[in-house]
């Protein structure tokens, strides 16, 4: 069905093809009638081997026809060499089947099958044989697929395996299978449980290097910067504490990592006891990034407490009481600014990167990296650059000019809260965030968000991101002016909200409005000035103050 | 923008979405049984009478095809362990077990097999590392465990297998770009991680994708022709379009691709003659390309007159909410 031209053909041609298949039609139909009466009939004879093996080389990918054959493998009494020779015929069928279709799933599970059976499999064949067929399409998925279980089998060492895969790209630098493979191998033999490198510093330097010779000697190949971004730019997904604060009536938790991959355990110790906590999870139970806890009987402890905890999987997360917030807290602001050993290695790299961009203008990808690589080294300094980087990206590679909006947007809001971090004293949790009019279209990074009061964000184009909000559950003011929001639907239920201001949007339905309101008990002032819904409502509804027309009010 | 080895040239002039000549295409496709592509392709008939009723239903014509015709087959493809063969004698198959599936959840006919016996054909396939095989011969994969899942979810009966075990297995299959290959250590593919995706949404474990990652990986599948490919330097084709946007869909950000440069490259794909889709301008079409070519349509543009598409199980939208059936998305 993949690659097939459609041709123009005489008529004469047509008629001729016509005849040809139609014979086709006949001799398939007679066939498997005869295939699935010996099959019903238990007949597990050479004859029914033959016609099997006649239209698998003709169609591969008829599976039962498979099963058929093991099905006669099983149910005939063979003796040891028999049994032998019909395997080693088997081989040479799935090979020749694979040679008209090499991508057939029947055939290479056949193999595998066929594999399995033999008493003296030689596996050192089967490794020549993927050499060849990779040699003719180095993607062969299937082929790969069936080396890594050759290579299982036949126990093949790792360092066997890392030696074939440095062979494989220093021949061909343009093949992201054998970058796939390599990450695999890597990982297995060097992988590190350091947040921010995948494999150990050693390895991890060598590889930069790798990769940049591979993207230098073909910068338009895509295979190898993709692999570049598994290094510069890894996939947390061990479980930390990033942010906390305790007090006697509320606990909020911070984690931070991409992904959670392990259930969360949270635990909150006071003088060493455990309290028994009711965590609540935003945006939901899965998504479980930041917790809250409410106290009905308040922590009276808490306040002459020695020491405080917060135990997060198999680490313990020691606390500090602060004066200034009245409340047992834990910050770690290096999440976002990690310190590189290896800052020479990559400024060199940015620099040669740099030098690529100028002389390919067009390469999207050196100005990608460059991205990657600055934020690296220090987002604080390279802020400009990499807003100038991603402004020529969105240009010269306008398919993916949304991506660019959105990867700048969680650049944006990561610089600005290390500029926040920068004012904010040892013992203090900053409350208030202003991102407004910066364009921002996601809030894909919505968990750092979890505490602060005040947020605007005035004059951005969230219209499509307001479920991104559910973590602004600390919230008390909430502004989004501006913001071309057409419907609350999805706006989450932000139950601290008492002054939301939605100036210069347009809303239309009151229904929703209506829901918002219920929805927000402590809700007491909502500001829908200049929408059109304006029109449809009364200026007093339930006990919140309305705001529908311009006032002086804010 | 740099040049690109792999990818085609479209002509200049876009044809309309031709939607009476697919209706007629997939309609004919299968009344000539001695036609030889038809008997080419017996060995996948039941997904076949999935692609086009779906097709079909999204264009608003299920109506015209033969319903008690279809049902009658599906009953005769039911084996003694319960599961569901591509055609009769054939042997079953989780593949062809979902595609039945499928297409008596669009006629509203679950009664006509027996059900219990399906949900126990399933359950019996799963392997004791979560995965699922096949058929009873053992090949592994993860789109049999996608087909595992679904199935049993529009039977609404997740229970019967070991959820969390399947989600673990799926997750050996994450690869360093965010995405997903067939077994642990295959490389990433889109059709691939359309099935992760999708057994991720059904069973509500989204979050354990790297979405930006993934979402990344999979808006640079987007080559300048508009088309999409499957997998880094492959050509672009018309079914990636699909295993694609759903995935991006799901993860709430379809809006990462260029729609218009997309829908571009698939009304190019439409043969103006004979209707139905291929998988790149010019190449002959089949009815596997003409249900991704209109489901990606579905997705992309409200405005063409095709049903919404669910992006997690590839039926129209309404048979989903008719079963009550709520996959998870990252976009609300
Ligand atoms: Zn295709």
């Amino acid at each position: 069905m993949h690659g097939r031209v459609k041709v123009r053909t005489t008529a004469e041609q047509e008629e001729i093809k016509k005849r040809e298949r139609a014979a086709k039609v006949v001799q398939y139909k007679a066939d498997i009638a005869t295939v699935f009466q010996k099959r019903k009939d238990k007949i597990w004879d050479d004859e029914l081997l033959l016609i099997t093996k006649r239209m698998l080389l003709s169609n591969s990918d008829i599976y039962t026809l498979w099963n058929i054959r093991r099905e006669v493998f099983q149910n005939n009494k063979w003796t040891d060499e028999e049994y032998k020779q019909l395997l080693e015929n088997e081989m040479s069928l799935t090979e020749n089947c694979l040679k008209d279709n090499p991508k057939s799933y029947s055939v290479w599970h056949q193999r595998c099958w066929v594999m399995e059976q033999m008493s003296e499999p030689d596996w050192k064949r089967e490794l020549s044989l993927c050499a060849k067929c990779l040699n003719i399409d180095e993607r062969n998925f299937h082929c790969w697929d069936y080396r890594e279980f050759i290579v299982q089998k036949a126990g093949i060492s790792n360092e066997e395996e890392f030696e074939f895969s440095t062979t494989k790209i220093l021949n061909n630098f343009s093949n992201y299978s054998s970058w796939h493979y390599r990450s695999r191998i890597l990982y297995k033999m060097f992988g590190t449980t350091l947040e921010e490198i995948p494999i150990i510093d050693e390895k991890y330097r060598e590889e930069l290097d790798l990769v940049m010779n591979a993207t230098f000697t073909d910068p338009n190949d895509t295979s190898a910067w993709f692999y570049q971004r598994w290094l510069l730019d890894k996939c947390m997904t061990t479980c930390r504490l990033w942010r906390a604060i305790i007090k006697k009536d509320i606990a909020y938790v911070i984690i931070d990592n991409n992904i959670l991959i392990e259930p969360v355990s949270l635990s909150l110790y006071i003088n060493s006891e455990v309290v028994d906590v009711q965590w609540q999870l935003y945006p939901d139970e899965k998504f479980a990034k930041l917790q809250i806890a409410r106290f009905v009987k308040p922590l009276e402890n808490l306040d002459h407490a020695k020491e405080v905890f917060i135990k997060l999987q198999e680490t313990t997360y020691k606390l500090s009481y602060s004066e200034i917030e009245s409340a047992w807290i834990y910050k770690d602001n290096s999440s976002l600014h990690r310190q590189n050993s290896n800052d020479e290695q990559l400024n060199e790299q940015l620099k040669s990167y740099n030098q690529l961009s100028k002389m390919e203008p067009n390469n999207k990808w050196a100005l990608l990296t460059g991205i990657l690589l600055m934020k690296k080294i220090d987002l604080k300094k390279f802020y400009t650059d990499i807003l100038n980087n991603l402004m020529l990206l969105s240009k010269i590679d306008s398919l993916r000019k949304n991506y660019y909006k959105d990867l700048r947007s969680k650049l944006l809001v990561e610089y600005n809260l290390l500029e926040i971090w920068k004012k904010e004293n040892d013992m203090e949790i900053q409350i208030r965030i202003d991102l407004s009019g910066l364009d921002l279209t996601k809030l894909h990074n919505n968990h750092y968000f979890g505490l602060f009061e005040i947020v605007n964000l005035d004059a951005n184009q969230l219209e499509n991101s307001l479920h991104q909000l559910s973590t602004l559950q600390r919230c008390t003011r909430l502004s989004l002016s501006s913001n071309g929001i057409t419907s609350l639907k999805n706006f989450p239920t932000l139950h601290n909200l008492e002054f939301f201001s939605l100036r210069n949007n347009k809303l239309t339905n009151s229904e929703e409005i209506l829901n918002l309101i219920k929805r927000h008990k402590n809700l007491k002032n909502l500001d829908l000035t200049d929408n059109p819904v304006c029109e449809k409502l009364e200026p007093q509804i339930l006990n919140v103050h309305l705001i529908t027309n311009l006032s002086l009010e804010s | 923008m740099t040049t690109v080895k792999h990818d085609i040239e479209l002509p200049s002039n876009i044809p309309e979405l031709l939607l009476e000549k697919h209706a007629n295409y997939l309609i004919s496709y299968g009344t000539n049984k001695d036609e030889y592509n038809y008997s080419q392709t017996e060995h996948m008939r039941m997904s076949g009478m999935y692609w086009g009723l779906t097709a079909l239903d999204l264009m608003g014509k299920l109506e015209q095809t033969n319903k008690e015709e279809v049902l009658e087959f599906i009953k005769q493809c039911q084996s003694d362990s319960g599961g569901i063969s591509a055609s009769m004698q054939h042997d079953p198959h989780l593949l062809y077990t979902l595609s039945a599936i499928q297409i008596l959840c669009m006629y509203d006919a679950l009664n006509v097999i027996n059900v219990d016996k399906i949900v126990n054909y399933v359950k019996e396939r799963q392997q004791a590392d979560g995965s699922f095989a096949g058929d009873q011969w053992g090949e592994v994969d993860v789109r049999f465990s996608f087909c595992a899942v679904a199935t049993l979810s529009l039977l609404n009966r997740l229970d019967a297998i070991d959820v969390e075990k399947a989600v673990q297995f799926v997750l050996k299959c994450m690869n360093f770009d965010g995405g997903f290959g067939s077994k642990p250590g295959s490389e990433s593919h889109a059709g691939l991680i359309y099935c992760c995706t999708g057994l991720l949404s059904i069973t509500g474990h989204l979050h354990l994708i790297d979405a930006d990652r993934l979402g990344w990986w999979l808006c640079e599948r987007q080559l300048p022709s508009g088309g999409l490919n499957g997998r880094p330097e492959k050509l672009p084709d018309v079914c990636y379009s699909w295993w694609v946007l759903s995935a991006l869909t799901i993860l709430g950000r379809l809006h990462w691709i260029d729609k218009k440069a997309l829908i571009d490259y698939i009304l190019t794909c439409q043969d103006v003659e004979s209707g139905g889709f291929s998988d790149r301008p010019g190449d002959m079409v089949d009815p596997f390309h003409t249900l991704f070519g209109l489901t990606a349509l579905s997705l992309l543009d409200k405005n063409f007159s095709l049903k919404p598409i669910n992006p997690t199980y590839c039926m129209p939208e309404y048979i989903i909410d008719r079963l009550g059936l709520k996959p998870s998305r990252l976009d609300a």
